[in-house]
């Protein structure tokens, strides 16, 4: 695996998230829980004691994965890491990397073909030689191919 | 077929077989062997004739089982060939199953349930062509019944409940295959005559049961047996003459059924000894918790009698009058009039609070009222005794956190039975309820109050501290939790206005005359603070509610004294934090108890003061606007004002205090409790205060808003001079307050972002400020009103912090407000800052020429989802009379989200987002809409559904939460769509000059 860029390290951190206010998270948001990018699958608030502080709950689940759970007090600012999505045409597939061509032409072959059901549709698809676009997703410089859709 | 081809013993080998199979383990037979088992039973209850068989099963088999199939067949095959069978051979097979059952005392509980189950059915299926003569039934079975032997009257009474639950065409009835009016004769027909003569033979055992001393264990079991059959039949659901076929069926599937029997039962009903029995039977049995279950609710049922049964009035005064004694009796041990001692069991809580509340809506006012007076005073008297006992015992039922709360039921039933008793203002003289009302406002404040006041939290072991509990944001806030309960004390202390309203606000002048007896008090609470169980509990709390009640009109005001106290308890933390820095060891303990009651006593003033109506423009309640406007006379308005523009001055500080409006002092009492909030948010106190609290000011202030601010003369005959010259229209008392609140929600706003339900009951009391044009007119006067406008405008903290849904209501009250009267250069430049930035804004960003490639940087998805949420905000304002602008306002953007769809195709979110505000525009607009605007927005959701089915046809997406959230979008589309079709038939618009 030389060719895997370590995604852990580089420059790209200091801006990749921006910090917001507990309560104003949402359902279905992005939030980072335990150092990684989440999605909020859950959020629930509660009180010690009638007059406490409201305090609030959140689940998340990485993009691929682990679920993490955090607790804190609803006044607390927490990061939100910056998400972005980009749609490519894919061009092959090896060595389970994708080759896939950006909007501006150019060509990177740095992701990986993913594990799952996706992946086995995206393999399935290209062996069928259909034309298919990949929306990747861009988490804290981490990337993943989170959906595909047939060309026309 | 199986029959005739195969001989009895066979068959009964074929079935037996069959039997243990279906009661096999499942490890020991397959599936299919079970089903081909139960098929043989099918097909043999479908069998021909299986008369003789059937007989020849009972007689020899030893199986359960096939036993209680073979009653089934019987059963099933009667109905099937009623009219091909023999009179007489149905007669002499009645009479065989009667004969099997009695002489098999030891039989299966469930063979012999199905079997007296079929001579119910025949008896039922011969009623009706009066070929089998039921007579005959009824006299085996008081023979069965004089016999006096306990095995066989218990079969005697399972012979009488299952030809009950037979006759009652109710769920329990049997399926034969005949229609719904068949069984309403049947029913008809038996409550006439045979459904009496059951409850004649029931009471003549209780009777006989009643007068024995001992019973033995056996005895016992048949005595409960037949109080429960009492029960049913008391119970009967007794069927009117020409109820329609839909109406059968609304009707039995009624709950809490009222006993309203037909005429022919006035001699049975009526007879004075029956319901005496009844009370001496609950007397006897009172202690076994099960049996009185059933006694109590025969008298519930008693109690609620009702209909052609009384010949006139005066028979039904005669009776309520006979059953109030016995009640009386039942409770208090001996009759004294004076004082109500209270001597009841726990398990009988309920039961006697629905009996009182039966009596208490059923009976008319008129009888209630016909009653000896004497008596009918005794009888609210006990009321409000046990009122104020259950309520005692029911905070103590919540402090023990017990899982079963009879008392918390009780409680609620008697306040409901109050609330309908005091509502009637014809038949009871003014004043009448008064004292009573006093007695139970007083009790439930004590018990929602901290000592010394109160009992709050009080066990037999002490205080017991319930502050810790983790609370989720699932458990209901009490003002919902107990509106019932609320609603009920409030209109108490409505009617005792006089007594109540300065209770909760200040002083009343009785101080030295009753110190003495608050002397006594204290001694007494000392050694009668023991209770073990809940019985010496309420004697306890009887004479503790008294001296109480005596107590409290030595109390300083409740309200006030606790603000005072608040205050100081307050500044005390904050000198303690100054001196040593950092100490983060300050005990909360006095002061969340202060909080818990402040929070009740907003609680119960706000129930009190005003009630909470939906769609309704809401009144002063009368007797809250009579009794300011007797007292007018000694008031002194300056100095009321002065009270109500002064929150932060101690009420009692200023001169001339007491001649002032209670009813306002009570309002500025709550205005104090909001000042010392805010006064402690600015000493940067925020960490020390109770959200809780904070959202019952803002709670209490919407739901007063909404009722006395700007209170429009033309609704009431007579106002209160005090109210009008404070909040009445063009007063500057109105003014300050509407600039108060404003600053208060503003604070709020920013200082509690974090707590969602506080922000959001905040909004809410913006929108109620607004949604009214002569309070708008008001409040968009004030500058706090603009800078608001252009601080949510510019999407700046602390705003931008508040969750989307209060953003969305705050957007919600700005564009409300702009709707306000104003000059055309102020409405001009209200829309500027308001709505004229979102549009800019928006166009700004996706008008760029790179917004392509610059559309998933944060800062322009913040952007766009800003936009969308005051979008959905904005269309929430629609109203009548402003769908005009708001419509042609959102259409524009409308077009522009269409474009955005495409852009953000692969972002769920704001895909979401944008469906959503095409929801909420059609949701609240399209039933104003005329035809050609309506066609517009059509082809605009047309389109959109058009832009999103082309991105997502053969989209796959992965995504961690696929289950539950994955077709959000779908979901929303589907709920556009039902919006759309409503128009169909809600639609508003007018068609004839189509202006919109």
């Amino acid at each position: 695996m030389a060719d895997e860029i370590d995604f852990t390290t580089g420059d790209a951190g200091a801006s990749s998230t921006y910090p917001m206010q507990c309560s104003a998270l949402r359902k279905n948001g992005f939030v980072v829980l335990k150092g990684r990018p989440c999605k909020i699958v859950e959020m629930s608030t509660s009180k010690t004691g009638k007059h406490g502080h409201a305090k609030v709950t959140l689940v998340g689940m990485e993009i691929f994965g682990q679920k993490y759970e955090d607790i804190c007090p609803s006044t607390h600012n927490m990061d939100v890491p910056n998400i972005k999505r980009n749609d490519y045409q894919l061009i092959c597939i090896q060595d389970g990397y994708l080759s896939l061509l950006t909007e501006t032409g150019e060509v990177r072959e740095d992701l990986k073909l993913p594990e799952g059901e996706l992946g086995k549709e995206i393999e399935g698809k290209y062996n069928a030689g259909e034309d298919v676009q990949v929306s990747v997703m861009c988490a804290m410089s981490e990337e993943y191919a989170v959906a595909i859709k047939p060309c026309k | 077929m199986m029959a005739a081809a195969l001989g009895p013993p066979e068959v009964i080998a074929q079935l037996e077989n069959a039997a243990k199979v279906l009661m096999a383990p499942p490890s020991m037979v397959n599936n299919e062997q079970r089903q081909h088992a139960e098929h043989i039973f099918l097909s043999f209850r479908k069998s021909k004739s299986p008369f003789a068989v059937c007989k020849h099963i009972l007689e020899t088999s030893k199986v359960d089982y096939v036993l209680f199939q073979a009653a089934t067949a019987i059963m099933e095959a009667v109905v099937r060939e009623w009219i091909l069978l023999e009179k007489g051979s149905i007669e002499s097979l009645r009479t065989f199953l009667l004969t099997y059952v009695l002489q098999r005392p030891n039989l299966q509980k469930y063979v012999r349930e199905q079997i007296l189950l079929a001579v119910a059915v025949i008896v039922k299926r011969g009623s009706l062509d009066k070929s089998i003569d039921c007579k005959s039934i009824f006299h085996e079975v008081s023979q069965l019944i004089s016999s006096g032997n306990p095995t066989v009257q218990t079969l005697a009474c399972s012979i009488l409940t299952a030809l009950l639950s037979e006759f009652s065409s109710s769920s329990k009835t049997s399926n034969i295959g005949l229609s719904m009016e068949f069984h309403g004769n049947c029913k008809r027909v038996f409550q006439e005559e045979d459904l009496r003569q059951i409850f004649v033979l029931t009471v003549e055992v209780l009777q006989e049961f009643s007068r024995r001393e001992n019973l033995s264990a056996q005895m016992s079991s048949v005595f409960q047996r037949y109080l429960s059959l009492a029960n049913q039949v008391l119970s009967w659901n007794f069927l009117p003459p020409n109820l329609g076929r839909h109406y059968i069926a609304m009707f039995e599937s009624s709950q809490n059924v009222l006993l309203k029997p037909t005429e022919s039962w006035r001699e049975a009903l009526l007879d004075s000894r029956v319901m005496e029995l009844f009370f001496t039977v609950h007397r006897k049995i009172r202690e076994d918790s099960d049996m009185a279950q059933d006694s109590l609710q025969c008298l519930a049922q008693l109690a609620s009698l009702h209909g052609p049964v009384f010949p006139d009035e005066g028979a039904q005064v005669d009776y309520l009058a006979h059953f109030i004694e016995g009640l009386l009796s039942t409770i208090n041990g001996n009759i004294c009039y004076l004082v109500c001692r209270i001597e009841i069991e726990d398990s009988e809580a309920v039961g006697i609070s629905s009996i009182i509340s039966n009596l208490i809506t059923v009976f008319p006012r008129n009888v209630l009222t016909a009653i000896p007076s004497e008596l009918f005073s005794s009888f609210v008297n006990c009321l409000t005794h046990l009122t104020c006992s259950f309520g005692r015992s029911a905070a103590l039922e919540e402090v023990l956190d017990k899982d079963d709360m009879v008392y918390m039921e009780a409680y609620d039933k008697l306040l409901e039975s109050w609330l309908t008793l005091v509502q009637d203002d014809k038949h009871f003289h003014k004043g009448f309820f008064t004292q009573h009302a006093v007695q139970v406002f007083n009790s439930y404040i004590q018990c929602h109050l901290a000592a010394p006041d109160g009992t709050r939290n009080l066990t037999a072991n002490g205080v017991t501290s319930r502050e810790e509990e983790e609370i989720s944001e699932l458990q209901e806030d009490d003002r919902d939790q107990f509106s019932d309960q609320l609603a009920s004390v409030g209109m108490l202390g409505r009617v005792a206005a006089e007594h109540c309203i300065p209770l909760l606000t200040r002083y009343t002048q009785a101080r030295e005359p009753m110190e003495q007896i608050l002397c006594t008090y204290t001694s007494l609470k000392s050694t009668l603070y023991t209770p073990t169980r809940f019985a010496h509990w309420s004697k306890w709390t009887e004479t503790h509610s008294w001296l109480q009640s005596l107590a409290f009109t030595l109390e300083p005001s409740l309200l006030e004294e606790r603000v005072t106290r608040l205050h100081g308890q307050l500044q005390r933390h904050q000198q303690q934090l100054l001196a040593s820095p950092g100490s983060s060891t300050i005990d909360s303990k006095i002061l969340d108890e202060l909080y818990e009651d402040i929070h009740w006593l907003i609680l119960v003033t706000g129930y009190l003061l005003a009630d909470d109506t939906q769609g309704e423009t809401p009144l002063i309640p009368p007797e809250i606007m009579e009794y300011s406007i007797k007292h007018s006379s000694e008031v002194d308005i300056n100095t009321t004002l002065q009270i109500l523009g002064s929150p932060g001055e101690k009420a009692s500080s200023i001169p001339g205090y007491n001649r002032t409006d209670s009813v306002i002092r009570l309002l500025s009492a709550v205005l104090r409790v909001s000042e010392v909030e805010s006064r402690a948010i600015r000493a940067d106190l925020t960490d020390l205060l109770s959200p809780q609290m904070g959202k019952d000011i803002v709670w209490f202030l919407k739901r007063w808003a909404k009722t006395y601010l700007l209170v429009d003369e033309k609704l009431y005959d007579q106002i209160s001079l005090p109210f009008s010259t404070a909040f009445g229209a063009d007063t500057e008392g109105s003014q300050w307050i509407i600039g108060y609140l404003l600053q208060k929600v503003i604070s709020n706003l920013s200082v509690w972002s974090s707590e969602q339900d506080l922000a959001s009951d905040t909004v809410q009391l913006l929108v109620t400020l607004v949604e009214r044009r002569e309070r708008a007119n008001l409040v968009i006067q004030c500058e706090n009103w603009w800078n608001l406008a252009k601080q949510f405008a510019t999407r700046s903290p602390p705003l931008n912090f508040l969750s989307s849904p209060v953003q969305r209501t705050l957007m919600k009250a700005l564009v409300l407000g702009g709707f306000a009267q104003m000059d055309t250069e102020t409405k001009q430049q209200y829309w500027t800052e308001v709505l004229q930035p979102l549009q800019q804004r928006f166009l700004r960003v996706i008008n760029q020429e790179n917004f392509q490639q610059m559309c998933q940087q944060e800062e322009v998805k913040q952007e766009i989802t800003a936009t969308l949420e005051a979008l959905c905000g904005i269309a929430e304002a629609t109203q009548i009379d402003n769908v005009a602008i708001l419509f042609n306002f959102l259409m524009d953007f409308l077009t522009n989200c269409i474009g955005l769809m495409e852009v953000y195709k692969n972002t769920p979110e704001t895909v979401n987002l944008i469906i959503e505000v095409f929801v909420e525009v059609a949701h609240k607009q399209i039933c104003y809409l005329g035809e050609s605007k309506a066609m517009n927005l059509y082809e605009a959701c047309l389109t959109l559904l058009q832009v999103y089915s082309k991105n997502n046809l053969g989209r796959q997406r992965v995504d961690v939460t696929a289950e539950e959230e994955q077709y959000q979008d779908l979901l929303l589309i589907m709920e556009l769509l039902t919006n759309l079709l409503s128009k169909e038939f809600i639609d508003f618009s007018d068609t004839v000059s189509n202006t919109l």
